[in-house]
């Protein structure tokens, strides 16, 4: 018998040792992913790919995330939304088409490909435009929108199949009974119809549920949907909570597929499971929908930032004493956040850019001036730091910290003495250095260890440090910006560029990583707070920025996040060894430092053309 | 009961029913009989709902229902594939009429038991559809058309699916039950056999008109068109005109200047061209010329095709046309006459009383 089969099957491949290694080289590919996935979730260690032994303690961490749990409900309703609303079109769709004579049908068949084979990032641009012109800001309303649009022409592809299959003369012998076109709709139509529905509404519910590419185009802060969430997590902090997630997330859908193979057994397991499935299903939304309305009845400040710019518990407090959300959403670099915020209605309160990026902001009018009567507060400023040449009016920013660019290595892999930025030329840690990815940064050092000045815009200058950077290039581990001490305490890298807040906090714990200025000297930064015109909710943003401002609540910032704050009071409170620090407090002895960032004006277009053909070289 | 003033439905350029005038009685069996595209479909979904007319009126007991939706008319279908719910049972299926009208649960129940009980399917009632045979299907159908007491019962060919016994059988159980229920029926079909079968009354339709509308019997017998002629029965046509009348007979003289005899009135002048149309069990063969009061045209056999009860002759006569002669096989049982051979010239004979003239 066995035989028989394997003859059967044999297509002159011998007797099955190929077509077995084969099967094996498929299952290894489907499995060995996974498998290693779910036996890191059970890693102790903090790092993604480093084996320190058994441990549930990221389950524990990543079921008590609050933001992981939010971006789960977030993507089921969107999911949850945009499967029933696309099944609803989707039916109708393919209703009308099948059933329907009309003008332009062909057409409007062709056209319901066009989401299907079209490249999703079309898609999201297309519609983040289109929200931006019809000045929606973005949220929950654009991204279920988006979700629908690119989900409904397969709903109604997969239940226009099965329309074509349809006898057309059942609907009429309804009819003939006595029932109402809408009844016989509901009688006739719809039931050899439901199989075909239902698995299209699965299918756009998955879809839905892990889609990044228009979720990203569309949503806004506050709407994160899990993939979101899962990406940030990739680029802002890569933890084993990543791993404990997909652990869940297979172990879900396993439930789901049990469940589903359970009841396909026989018609009353189905029954029952329906029953079942649609009781939860309809507990869950309404539980959703409740949490949902629950918060936004709750004012939101959104903030638009760095990672690990505010300290949890400052605005934890914030939110109990106003009863104000914050939510903060993240950026990579200033580049990318003039992007986001310059678009139509992005729903972002206040951002943090840095200084220079308000000489920019302003002239395109994305932000809103301040009034400092709103702002009590301002008093505890440091003068110097309030009418920085990037505006010397000070109506549009209000000063939040300030720091500094220096070089961090670890010691154990790099003993000699350091004193140069030309560590990360150094042929010898080829593949382990790190830049940063910002455009800026780089250009600023490579000027600055040539002996030219960024700020000269001298295009001789900048061809010479484009390649001195080109040639530093195949060094590099990568440009990142926000992984830094991920990627040091990992031993991927040896060195890297680094400020001096980030690098402290992870020097505190882990001191074999050494943080100084180079002998060349660095880049000063200012950051700041700035309200932008769009803003939705500008008493919010008042309050916020006015709460930060008082001296206690900005030295328990200050100690949270590890970036000087220019303002006085709130340094003499902190404990002498932080408050002499020089790392967190360098000492500004002229305060034109601060600005050496200015606009670069037409130069930067002359800057960023040569920082593209670098990161795409 | 039901009046149909003339009514046209046209699709384009195309007529598909042209001028139709028809009035059909309380407790009739009407049946609408042609070959397929003669629009005779059109005119039962005309009547069911499912079509609008281009021009024209229908009216059901007075009422004008021309623009009245199929949900709203009194007329209830069997469709020529039954139409059933594939995802109903049985019991669903018959039910549903009353479901829809809100019918109390306990009438609904013992209304269907008792249509089901009249269309002889008692016990089936949770039985799928797909589990069932085409006549059991054909059944169901009737039972769900029937159980709103419709004024009229509309039927789209509803044997042509089964087997030609079953098919007959249920010829009988549909004019048993249309006797029963006294409900009106319209019953459309191709197949001149069911129509003389079981109607009272017979529209012939050809090509979107009705050319005749009569009984049965009376069709058969004198046919008002060619057309007609042919479709019901068969009928060998002469062309010719008429020679000479008399009070009580007339000659008609064939295209091939044979002159034959017809007993009876003209009602026509002599000139005028008529067609002279004999049907194949009218005719004889023989191998004695025409008796005095016999016409006669001679010929050759050219083919036999045994048909069981009958022989059917093609017989090619001596001006070049085709006859066909059907011979009763008694007669051969019996031994009453000798065997034919082919090639034999014989005489085709045919009583004076005999034929139709049509006035084409």
């Amino acid at each position: 018998m066995a035989g028989q089969l394997s003859r059967r099957n044999d297509l002159g491949l011998g007797q099955g040792a190929f077509l077995r290694y084969s099967t094996g080289l498929c299952l290894f590919f489907l499995v060995a992913p996974l498998v290693v996935l779910v036996v890191y979730s059970f890693n102790g260690s903090s790092q993604v790919t480093v084996w320190e032994g058994f441990s549930l303690k990221w389950f524990a961490a990543t079921i008590s995330d609050r933001e992981l749990w939010i971006a789960i409900r977030n993507s089921m309703i969107v999911a949850g939304l945009s499967a029933l609303i696309s099944t609803a079109l989707g039916t109708l769709t393919a209703l009308s088409l099948g059933r329907y004579v009309f003008r332009g049908r062909r057409i409007l068949a062709g056209l319901l490909y066009v989401p299907v084979v079209l490249p999703e990032i079309i898609l999201g641009i297309a519609l983040l435009v289109l929200f931006v012109l019809l000045d929606i800001q973005r949220g929950f309303l654009t991204v279920v929108c988006g979700h629908v649009t690119f989900s409904f022409p397969f709903v109604g592809l997969m239940i226009l199949a099965r329309v074509q299959t349809l006898d057309r003369t059942q609907e009429e012998a309804s009819l003939d009974l006595g029932a109402s076109p809408w009844r016989t709709f509901r009688r006739v139509i719809l039931p050899p119809l439901t199989p075909a529905l239902l698995s299209a509404m699965l299918f756009a519910f998955t879809i839905s549920l892990d889609d990044f590419v228009v979720t990203f185009f569309t949503t806004g802060p506050g709407v994160t949907t899990l993939p979101l969430k899962v990406y940030s997590l990739v680029k802002f902090g890569l933890t084993p909570a990543i791993n404990v997630i997909s652990t869940l997330m297979i172990a879900f859908t396993l439930v789901v597929l049990l469940a589903v193979n359970w009841m396909q057994e026989d018609g009353t397991r189905q029954r029952l499971g329906m029953r079942l499935g649609g009781g939860l299903a309809a507990a869950l939304v309404l539980l959703l929908v409740m949490s949902v309305l629950g918060e936004r009845r709750q004012s939101r400040l959104v903030v638009a930032t760095w990672p690990n710019y505010f300290d949890q518990g400052v605005l934890d407090e914030f939110e109990a004493r106003t009863g104000i959300h914050v939510i903060l959403s993240y950026f990579n670099d200033n580049e990318e956040m003039l992007a986001k915020t310059s678009f139509g209605k992005p729903g972002i309160d206040l951002v943090t850019p840095a200084g220079f990026m308000i000489e920019i902001m302003g002239k395109q009018g994305l932000l809103s001036p301040l009034d400092p009567d709103r702002l009590p507060n301002l008093r505890y400023l440091d003068e110097r730091f309030r009418r920085l040449p990037f505006d010397p009016t000070g109506r549009y920013y209000v000063p939040y910290t300030y720091g500094f660019t220096g070089l961090f290595y670890d010691s154990t892999k790099v003993t000699e003495p350091v004193d140069s930025w030309r560590l990360l030329w150094d042929e010898r840690y080829r593949g382990r250095l790190l830049m940063f990815d910002d455009m800026l940064e780089n250009f600023d050092l490579a000027h600055r260890l040539l002996g030219f000045r960024l700020v000269d815009r001298d295009t001789a200058h900048l061809d010479a440090a484009f390649a001195l950077l080109q040639q530093q290039r195949p060094l590099l581990r990568k440009h990142e910006s926000n992984l830094v001490n991920e990627m040091l305490l990992g031993g991927e890298v040896v060195a890297a560029q680094n400020w001096n807040g980030n690098a402290m906090r992870l020097n505190r714990k882990h001191p074999q990583f050494k943080f100084l200025i180079p002998k060349e000297g660095t880049l000063l930064f200012v950051d700041t707070l700035c309200l932008l015109q769009t803003a939705p909710n500008p008493a919010a943003a008042y309050a916020f920025v006015n709460y930060l401002l008082e001296p206690a609540n900005a030295q328990r910032n200050m100690q949270g996040i590890l970036y000087a704050m220019p303002n006085p009071e709130a340094r003499r409170r902190m404990p002498p060894e932080l408050r002499d620090d020089t790392t967190l407090f360098p000492p500004i002895t002229d305060m034109s430092q601060l600005s050496v960032m200015a606009d670069l004006g037409p130069f930067l277009q002359e800057v960023r053309k040569r920082w593209i053909r670098l990161k795409t070289e | 009961m039901l009046e149909i003033q003339g009514v046209s439905k046209q699709y384009g350029s195309a007529v598909v029913v042209r001028q139709v005038r028809l009035q059909v009685g309380q407790g009739e069996f009407f049946c609408i009989l042609g070959p397929s595209g003669c629009g005779k479909t059109t005119l039962l979904r005309l009547i069911a709902g499912f079509e609008r007319p281009t021009e024209g009126r229908i009216l059901l007991d007075g009422v004008d229902i021309t623009h009245t939706p199929p949900y709203r008319r009194d007329v209830n279908t069997v469709f020529q594939n039954y139409a059933l719910f594939p995802h109903c049972t049985v019991f669903g299926n018959v039910a549903y009429g009353l479901q829809v009208r809100r019918r109390p649960a306990g009438e609904i129940r013992e209304r269907v038991d008792q249509a089901l009980e009249t269309v002889g399917l008692a016990g089936l009632a949770d039985r799928m559809p797909a589990q069932l045979s085409g006549g059991q299907q054909q059944r169901v159908a009737l039972a769900r058309a029937l159980i709103n007491r419709p004024r009229i019962l509309l039927l789209d060919e509803p044997l042509s699916a089964l087997d030609k016994k079953i098919g007959e059988q249920m010829r009988y159980e549909l004019a048993d039950l249309q006797a029963k229920t006294g409900i009106t029926f319209i019953y459309v079909t191709h197949n001149q056999v069911e129509a003389m079968s079981m109607a009272g009354r017979v529209a012939v339709m050809n090509r979107g008109s009705v050319e005749q509308c009569a009984p049965p019997a009376e069709l058969y017998r004198s046919p008002a068109t060619r057309f007609t002629a042919d479709f019901v029965g068969s009928m060998n046509f002469f062309d010719g005109r008429i020679a000479e009348a008399g009070p009580d007979s007339f000659g008609i003289l064939l295209a091939d200047q044979t002159l034959v005899h017809r007993r009876g009135e003209a009602g026509a002048r002599p000139g005028d061209p008529v067609v002279f149309g004999l049907r194949p069990e009218q005719l004889k063969v023989s191998l004695l010329e025409p008796r005095d009061f016999e016409n006669g045209l001679f010929g050759r056999i050219e083919r036999q095709v045994f048909v069981g009860d009958a022989t059917l002759l093609r017989i090619r006569l001596s001006n070049g046309s085709p006859v066909e002669v059907r011979v009763p096989n008694y007669l051969v049982l019996e031994n009453r006459v000798m065997a034919l051979e082919p090639d034999e010239e014989v005489w085709v004979v045919w009583s004076q009383g005999s034929g139709v003239v049509l006035h084409d």
